[in-house]
């Protein structure tokens, strides 16, 4: 809503939306702004899909929270109307600080916030998986004319193989067209796409799931034996004592990176992606990558060296065991950086 | 178990694409975006999925940019000119008439001034008094006036007959104008002044200011101090070379300095002369020398050496229009019909070696020898006769034995 909108309307859109529906006017407004009628999807499918995926998402609200509504009394004419923003509506954060009555009570999601749901969405992409999963045969005849290439051309980026991309992106297509059954249901993988992202872009992601996938159970299944055994370690040159400070110092000093840094480290000495690869992730320019890269690195390091002298090394010895071979270091890094602060995701990978 | 398993064995949970694909589009709300970077810092599998995914959109956004670049394929260079090429076509046009109006205008003005050269020489001819021949072969040596005098000695013995039997050039014995060329170098009996050189003319020696040497440097309007400069460096450097074998000859024949016909005189006329047209090819080319005798000579055309094909430098030529005849120091005779552009060697036939080409004046059956002169007659006495027979051009082939061998086209010789 435009800040210039008047006091009145602003308190329309602030009231709550009947439930299990979409207000006539957003939803007109909508309808206008999608594709779908484009190639022959009905208004009130269309209104149906806008419903379902609302629901299901909560309106973009957390689990269990619900919609804010003005507390007290109509705002007082000429008297400012503080909007959430998109973040904070897709954070689910409380608009004009409703009261805990308020919450407590489990109000309806306001029109308004429906609208800044919607409007975050990418609705075309939205409409058109809901209307593919849901057999709409208008609506696949638009997917295989705008995704079936790009899909194709995509499995062959990724797998980096004409045969194996094509393959890989015709086993997908099988799935999302519904082939594959579960409990006697036709189960669509396009059910779980939510419009956040592009649909392109999921589907890029989900064909990268797969193919990552199917070599990570591959490389579990080799045998073991067919594994090189490392050589064994020559005699440390440093003092055990030494090392095993060491190797909790770095240890420790691993642990208290945050999940960005952690991240940095993992995916350009792990993984050994460039610089260019790790911003087109995070969405900055390489400039800052290497930046933060060489902060973490040096913030490392010094913390290391902290916590050696914390062990009750001096600081030349801790400087000094900072020099010790690596080789001498019994430290898995990956276990390191792979440490995990959070249990955020308890979502299985899709199958 | 090894510590790749280890390590996918950690986590068995992972953002779904929906996440993943909206964390790499930037699509996440702060909470959430920040739970799946947490767990991209500790999944390799979540972090391959989304490099891989990366990858793919990179890939597919190169393939759009060529794809939109095959659609949309540039236009030829030459069609972008558009509207620039009509203008440049007229501008080509116009450039190619000026060349063309041009070179039209300079063969005009060289074949009126031979024209009127040869009208003047023959006016002047039919005019003169037979008693001049005698008294020039008399006196061959006395100070000629003007450019009348300097052609009435080169004509030779006779020539009041010559002009009186134009058409019969070719039948005209060639006996007496060798000995008219050989026996009285009208150059030596010239004025300094007259033949525009001051060291050759002054020490008369023949052939200076008949093929041009240093005569040309006071008449070339496009010829720099340098060149001037140079020209002359080489004709004195000539000169002093001549000296030596002249001073033998002249100590056997005193009286060859004076101009007094004789056998010991013909070996000191000769000598120099062959010397002194290498000197002088040097300095002028052919074609400059021609545009001289034309009077269209320009600054442009010094531009232009001769390069023949024996690679030699050349020794003597002669033109008539587009038709030039050069001999190259080893004495090879080359022809070239396109005015100096292409040449091809004539096949000998001639004794001895050839050691000078030179061109008859149409109708007279004398040598061309002082274009310079003669374009100085023909502006003193344009027009005098209107009623003259179309020009045939006699070329005349001189061995290192005074023997003379004639041609109209440059390819055929006869003896004379």
């Amino acid at each position: 809503m435009a800040p210039t909108e008047s006091v009145a309307s602003a308190a329309e859109a602030a009231m709550p939306a009947l439930p299990g529906s979409v207000g006539r006017a957003l939803l007109e407004e909508l309808w206008r702004g999608c594709d779908a009628g484009g190639w022959g999807l009905a208004e009130d499918e269309f209104e149906r899909i806008l419903l379902e995926a609302g629901t299901a998402q909560n309106f973009g609200l957390a689990e269990g929270e619900t919609a804010a509504r003005p507390s007290g009394q109509n705002p007082s004419p000429g008297a400012p109307v503080n909007h959430p923003s998109d973040e904070d509506l897709s954070l689910g954060t409380p608009v004009n600080h409703p009261s805990d009555e308020d919450l407590s009570l489990g109000a309806p999601v306001t029109r308004q916030q429906q609208a800044a749901f919607f409007r975050k969405l990418c609705l075309n992409d939205l409409v058109l998986a809901r209307a593919c999963a849901a057999g709409n045969e208008r609506a696949w005849e638009r997917f295989i004319a705008v995704h079936r290439q790009p899909l194709i051309r995509a499995a062959i980026a990724i797998t980096g193989s004409e045969t194996l991309g094509r393959e890989l992106a015709d086993q997908l297509y099988g799935e999302l067209y519904g082939l594959t059954m579960r409990d006697g249901e036709r189960r669509c993988p396009l059910l779980s796409y939510r419009g956040r992202g592009s649909l392109m872009g999921w589907l890029r992601t989900t064909l990268a799931q797969r193919h990552v996938d199917y070599h990570r159970r591959r490389q579990r299944e080799e045998p073991l034996d067919e594994v090189d055994a490392p050589a064994p370690n020559p005699p440390a040159e440093t003092p055990a004592h030494e090392l095993s400070l060491l190797e909790e110092a770095v240890e420790k000093a691993l642990r208290e990176h945050d999940a960005e840094e952690r991240f940095l480290l993992a995916a350009y000495y792990l993984d050994g992606q460039t610089l260019l690869q790790i911003a087109r992730v995070l969405g900055v320019h390489e400039a800052t990558v290497s930046r933060k890269l060489r902060r973490a690195a040096e913030s490392t390091r010094k913390q290391v060296l902290k916590n050696l002298q914390r062990g009750g090394l001096s600081r030349r010895a801790a400087e000094e065991a900072m020099g010790a071979d690596p080789r001498d270091v019994d430290v898995n890094l990956k276990k390191l950086l792979q440490y995990s602060q959070t249990e955020a995701f308890q979502e299985q990978a899709a199958p | 178990m090894s510590a790749a398993m280890n390590v996918t064995g950690q986590h068995e949970f992972h953002p779904g694409a929906e996440s993943l694909n909206a964390f790499a589009e930037q699509a996440l709300g702060r909470r959430e975006r920040a739970e799946v970077l947490d767990h991209l810092a500790v999944c390799p599998r979540c972090r391959q999925v989304v490099a891989l995914a990366q990858e793919a959109a990179s890939a597919e956004v190169v393939a759009a940019a060529v794809a939109r670049g095959a659609a949309k394929r540039p236009r030829a260079w030459w069609r972008s000119w558009g509207l620039a090429l009509a203008p440049a076509a007229a501008l080509a046009a116009t450039a190619t008439v000026l060349v063309v109006v041009h070179v039209r205008h300079v063969e005009q003005s060289t074949g009126m001034a031979k024209v009127e050269s040869q009208k003047v020489t023959q006016s002047e001819m039919a005019a003169a008094n037979p008693a001049q021949p005698q008294r020039a072969e008399a006196a061959p040596g006395a100070p000629a006036t003007g450019t009348k005098a300097s052609k009435s000695a080169r004509s030779g013995a006779a020539p009041g007959e010559v002009s009186q039997e134009p058409v019969a050039e070719t039948a005209m014995p060639a006996v007496g104008r060798l000995d008219g060329l050989e026996s009285a170098p009208p150059e030596q009996a010239a004025p300094p002044a007259q033949n525009g050189g001051q060291g050759f003319a002054g020490a008369g020696i023949a052939g200076v200011a008949q093929r041009g040497g240093a005569g040309f440097s006071s008449q070339e309007p496009g010829a720099t101090a340098s060149n001037k400069k140079q020209e002359q460096t080489e004709a004195e450097a000539a000169e002093r070379q001549l000296l030596a074998p002249k001073a033998k000859t002249t100590a056997g024949a005193p009286g060859a300095d004076s101009g007094a016909p004789g056998s010991a005189n013909t070996e000191a006329v000769i000598v120099p002369r062959q010397l002194l047209e290498e000197q002088s090819a040097r300095g002028t080319s052919f074609v400059q020398r021609e545009k001289l005798s034309s009077g269209a000579f320009s600054a442009a055309d010094m531009v232009h050496p001769i390069h023949l094909p024996s690679g030699l430098p050349a020794v003597s030529t002669a033109a008539a229009g587009h038709l030039m005849l050069v001999i190259d120091r080893a004495g090879a005779l080359f022809l070239s019909g396109d005015s100096g552009n292409t040449w091809e060697p004539v096949t000998k036939q001639w004794t001895g070696r050839a050691v000078e080409v030179r061109r008859q004046a149409p109708g007279s059956g004398n040598t061309e020898a002082t274009p310079a002169a003669e374009a100085e007659t023909a502006g003193s006495a344009p027009g005098s006769t209107s009623a003259a027979p179309p020009p045939v051009t006699v070329f005349e082939i001189l061995n290192d034995r005074g023997l003379a061998w004639v041609s109209t086209d440059g390819k055929n010789w006869i003896s004379q």
